[in-house]
């Protein structure tokens, strides 16, 4: 599992990624964008910056007060070249652990105790993440055996389909 | 080479509290405006002489002051004491050269009024 993919889990960290213009982005005009409070966009930026995915620019270093107050690093702007790829799953980036749930799912581990292990998620998160992708047709739950009870998740077609260049691209 | 334009940039903290202070304390006129963008453009009396500020999460504090003439720094202070605006100390003067009255902005940039003291 890519590490950023973990590290960027979560409502607000990939979407800042898609948001900021490849130049970088001043504070307010990515506000609004986003539609977010100044509070949590100033803490999930500084979580990002802490991750090393963007690097916030002083007012001496910006120069001109019009100029971008963050920048991506190297490493977000390979990471937002890569989630561009994810824009067919738009829906489900930033409900946290559901793009790390269907990679796994993508890898071939089907069951529920290896997908756990993987994450390192609680079976209580797990559980319910599985159960909204069910519910929304992106996988697919199949009782294998029912003493003792065995069940396999899947990814649905279109899913596997829509995941397909992005689990195949280069990071 | 250079033309008549000349225009100062600030970074500040919310551009309608800017602009709030630059159009109705001073008497400014706002030239553009953008709270999407957060940036405001300010025209000064002076042609061709405009104050930019721009939205940031960080400002700074400047230490350089923009020091706006006045033919009678006097009357010009009473008018801005009456519109709120608060001095910082009292008038100083350069012989032969200028009195100088200071005051901040919002985000405490350090603005001046200065009435010349030399001849003509």
């Amino acid at each position: 599992m890519d590490k950023w993919l973990l590290d960027l889990g979560g409502k607000w960290l990939i979407r800042i990624i898609i948001a900021m213009p490849l130049r970088g982005s001043r504070f307010t005009p990515l506000q609004n964008k986003l539609k977010i409070s100044p509070s949590r966009l100033s803490e999930n930026l500084l979580k990002l910056e802490t991750l090393g995915y963007v690097k916030h620019l002083s007012p001496v270093e910006r120069r001109h007060p019009l100029l971008p107050e963050y920048v991506l690093t190297e490493q977000g702007l390979r990471v937002k070249d890569k989630v561009t790829l994810l824009e067919a799953l738009d829906d489900l980036i930033g409900i946290k652990w559901t793009i790390p749930i269907l990679c796994v799912l993508y890898q071939g581990h089907y069951q529920f105790n290896d997908i756990k292990k993987i994450l390192g998620m609680t079976p209580k998160m797990l559980s319910t993440r599985l159960r909204e992708l069910e519910e929304t047709g992106y996988i697919e739950k199949k009782v294998i055996s029912d003493y003792p009870i065995q069940v396999h998740y899947s990814l649905c077609k279109v899913t596997r389909d829509k995941l397909h260049v992005f689990m195949n691209s280069e990071y | 080479m250079y033309n008549q334009g000349l225009t100062v940039w600030y970074n500040v903290s919310d551009v309608d509290t800017t602009k709030a202070f630059y159009v109705e304390k001073l008497g400014f006129e706002c030239m553009m405006y953008d709270p999407e963008g957060g940036m405001v453009i300010i025209k000064t009396p002076t042609t061709n002489v405009e104050i930019g500020f721009s939205q940031a999460n960080q400002v700074d504090q400047s230490s350089v002051s923009t020091v706006f003439d006045v033919d009678d720094i006097d009357e010009a202070m009473s008018i801005l004491s009456g519109r709120g605006i608060d001095f910082i100390g009292e008038v100083e003067t350069i012989p032969g050269l200028v009195k100088l009255a200071t005051f901040q902005d919002p985000d405490g940039h350090s603005l001046m009024l200065a009435q010349s003291l030399s001849n003509g």
